[in-house]
């Protein structure tokens, strides 16, 4: 075939129950082609994806893969296909035949989760980007996924917003143990997660805890992405001789740290 | 003097069920040259205050002057403020609709009247000014490219009609880094090189407090904070917080020294102001 | 360039009267019944009685008859104009004449017929989507389609399509200002010229739309599979549709009354 993009090379990847990674990376490296590859939306050209046992390539395995690995997109209205936010969230469950009864069940849990049950009868026009998100959010888990990819889900949203879904999302990965992986460029939303993969033109270009990547600056740096302010300053001032520690990302700790010095 | 508005109300759906009150008494000069940064949150009022310069909106109360012009007074030119004011909406890829890049651009010199050959010279300044090659775009569509070439483009259509100021809403939105630093430079340029009086709308205050010389913050409809972005940070820091809107965090670590009783100046905008203003009031010898 | 903001979709007006609690198959069937007579009934006893049990619905359904009305006002011409061509047009015994201009008696009997057919058609459709939701009115139309499935009705692939426009009509509505705004910023006038200019003047707003839209299928086709959609089988229905006593008794009554109505007028 002419002109192929190797959009994802040599991945090697293990996600274990539970866990919160983010997946950051500027536009082109292949974050949401990664991401789309776990629910079957796209297949590995070479090597293998296994999502509890299954594998993306058995086509039989499909549908049940796309009920554990719940999915939310980066544009909140091209999301919501239903003209009320309860028909919304009740959409995936039709699909996959739950009976009626037990679906009022579900759409009612979801709507608790995501803290949305006030909008219940909304319709999706009148609400907020972060609203809609967190909607298309209960849409996802109500067919009690155990796994939510979200492909920069605040990408589009404003800071009000943003915190509503990286809160829900924290809220899901703790109280319903979900594992989520979560596709973002914001820094401040990849800190919240126990462990970053930095992708670049396909491949990985660090992994580890987020104290361990961000303070990688110089990397971040020519992965053309953000590096927190605070880092970036934590790691100037020790290279000037200043005894703080380069792997600070909070505020907080920047204030103790310095308050020993000034 | 080059926008003037005086007591500027608003009111959506004015007289029924729904009507609700966006901006409420806004008193604003803007003078040539200036560049403005608006800040606040969505609902604030800050996509109708902008709608305004141009002529889109007509407010329910109070008088806009654009160069002496009042523009809602039967008669008024819109189409000559509309040349004069450059308003580039937010995610301005969603106007393309041209075949070819050329004629996109040359939309709005086209829409003036202009001649054929002053609309190729608009073409190939506005492209330059947004960083496009001429040669190498000017015949592919719009369609063809990326979002950020796309956003270029946009901005480029409105730059040909050369108005003397620009209005871009939220030009980073759903940028990545790169991409942001690459408009945020464009623009910078554009305001630098051309002297073109430029508005700044958005909701990242680490951004826009780096770029703009002024900065007007609104909340519910009102202009509640004008000063430059240090003075703000210095001195407003805890409005700020109140109305939602976040610090930078070098600015809040130095907010935060301060409150623990350390002498630290507060209007920090950046990394370079932070670690400038820490070396200067580290009193522990420094390790070699 | 007013567009209606914040106001929900459509004409639905919600409220809890029978009408409103009716299943939607028997509205929407009772309506048809009701069009049919209409075009079977030849005198004005016939429109009377009917109008008279629509408008008795209209009060049971505790909607405003002034929304009802609304909804006659764009087609107002068209029944004015119908009036008019029937009572200059049609042959016969002339009752009044203005210069070459002859009103005949036919032509009013026959003019003020057709008028009422058209009134009573409108209100009848207009109390249907007033006490009926957008949601309901699609299940309906979907059950009652399925019955053909057997030939090769797509019922649900219909109603599918029904309720995606439905949900994004205000979205694409406030794109379409938001669109109109922009292009006017740099220039564009929708405003001047004769009909093939202000035609023309429309391309930078439809392009825009149309290309935002197909991404926006795009987009949505992507995000309705990952929410496991495989077309219409074996999927059940969030929505329970129940025929109770209270469809039973109005279905039959309606047919009762429109039956009658036909043979006897």
């Amino acid at each position: 075939m002419k002109d192929q993009i190797k959009a994802l090379d040599s991945i090697n990847l293990e996600i274990k129950k539970g866990d919160f990674i983010s997946i950051i990376g500027s536009n082109g490296s292949g974050k949401s082609t990664l991401a789309k590859h776990m629910n079957c939306l796209l297949l590995p050209t070479t090597g293998d994806i296994w999502v509890d046992e299954m594998s993306t390539k058995d086509k039989s395995k499909t549908w049940e893969i796309r009920r554990k690995v719940g999915m939310v997109f980066q544009n909140p209205d091209n999301q919501i296909i239903a003209t009320t936010v309860e028909d919304d969230i009740a959409f995936g469950l039709e699909n996959i035949g739950i009976k009626t009864e037990l679906m009022r069940e579900r759409v009612d849990w979801a709507l608790e989760v995501v803290e949305m049950r006030e909008y219940k009868k909304s319709e999706p026009h009148l609400l907020s980007g972060g609203q809609k998100q967190r909607v298309a959010i209960a849409g996802a888990i109500a067919l009690h996924s155990s796994y939510l990819v979200l492909d920069e889900p605040t990408a589009m949203l404003d800071p009000r917003g943003r915190k509503e879904v990286i809160d829900i999302v924290k809220k899901l990965n703790l109280e319903e143990n979900i594992t989520i992986i979560y596709i973002t460029h914001l820094m401040e939303e990849a800190v919240e997660s126990n462990r970053v993969i930095a992708l670049d033109k396909g491949k990985i270009a660090l992994i580890g805890k987020p104290e361990e990547v961000f303070t990688q600056i110089e990397v971040l740096k020519q992965l053309r992405l953000d590096v927190p302010q605070i880092t970036e300053l934590a790691l100037r001032l020790n290279k000037r001789g200043i005894d703080i520690s380069p792997h600070i990302l909070k505020v907080e700790d920047m204030v103790e740290s310095l308050c020993l010095y000034i | 003097m080059f926008i003037h508005l005086e007591n500027i109300c608003f009111t959506y759906s004015l007289g029924m069920p729904f009507e609700t009150e966006v901006l409420k008494n806004i008193n604003l000069e803007i003078d040539k040259g200036e560049f403005i940064g608006l800040i606040g949150h969505t609902g604030c009022g800050k996509t109708t205050l902008i709608q305004h310069f141009n002529g889109l909106l007509t407010p329910t109360s109070g008088k806009i002057y654009v160069e002496g012009v009042d523009l809602n007074k039967k008669g008024a030119n819109l189409r000559l403020v509309r040349q004069k004011i450059g308003l580039v909406f937010q995610y301005p890829e969603n106007q393309l609709f041209e075949e070819t890049i050329y004629q996109e651009v040359a939309f709005g010199p086209r829409k003036l009247g202009l001649p054929e050959g002053k609309i190729e010279k608009r073409v190939r300044e506005a492209l330059k000014m947004v960083d496009l090659d001429y040669n190498l775009y000017v015949e592919r569509s719009p369609f063809s490219l990326s979002g950020g070439e796309m956003r270029r483009v946009a901005l480029a259509s409105i730059l040909s009609i050369r108005p003397k100021m620009l209005i871009l809403d939220e030009p980073t939105a759903n940028l990545d880094p790169q991409g942001r630093d690459n408009i945020l430079s464009e623009i910078e340029k554009i305001h630098y090189n051309f002297g073109m009086t430029v508005v700044l709308v958005s909701h990242n205050m680490e951004e826009v407090a780096e770029t703009v010389k002024r900065l007007l913050v609104m909340h519910r409809g009102e202009i509640i904070i004008d000063d430059t972005p240090r003075e703000i940070f210095e001195k407003h820091a805890n409005d700020l917080v109140k109305v939602g809107l976040g610090l930078p965090q070098v600015t809040e670590c130095m907010h935060k020294l301060k409150a623990k009783g350390k002498d630290v100046y507060t209007g920090v905008l950046t990394v370079d102001d932070a670690e400038r203003e820490v070396l200067k009031k580290v009193k522990k010898p420094i390790k070699r | 360039m007013r567009i209606l903001r914040n106001i929900s979709f459509g004409q639905y007006i919600p409220r809890d009267s029978l009408i409103h609690n009716l299943d939607p198959r028997i509205k929407i069937l009772s309506c048809l019944a009701i069009i049919v007579s209409l075009f079977l009934i030849t005198k004005f006893s016939g429109y009377l009685i009917l109008g008279c049990f629509v408008l008795i619905s209209i009060i049971i359904s505790k909607v405003h008859p002034k929304f009802v009305f609304r909804g006659l006002r764009p087609l107002l011409f068209i029944i004015i104009f119908t009036l008019i061509i029937h009572l200059f047009m049609t042959e016969g015994e002339v009752i009044y004449q203005l210069g070459f201009l002859k009103i005949t008696r036919e032509g009013l009997v026959k003019g003020l017929l057709i008028s009422f057919r058209l009134f009573i058609l409108i209100i009848t459709t207009s109390l249907l989507t007033l006490a009926t939701s957008p949601i309901s009115l699609t299940d309906g139309i979907e059950r009652l389609l399925s019955v053909f499935k057997f030939i090769g009705i797509p019922a649900h692939e219909i109603a599918m399509m029904m309720t995606i426009a439905l949900r994004f009509i205000p979205t694409l509505l406030e794109e379409t200002e938001k669109i109109m705004k922009a292009q006017i910023s740099r220039g564009a006038d929708f405003e001047s010229g004769n009909i093939f200019n202000r035609a023309k003047n429309l391309i930078p707003i439809l392009i825009p739309l149309f290309v935002n839209a197909f991404r926006r299928a795009d987009e949505l086709a992507i995000a309705m599979e990952a929410k496991c959609y495989r077309g219409g089988e074996g999927r059940t229905h969030y929505r329970e549709l129940k025929i109770k006593k209270t469809d039973i008794l109005t279905f039959v009554l309606t047919i009762v009354i429109t039956i009658t109505v036909s043979v006897m007028f």
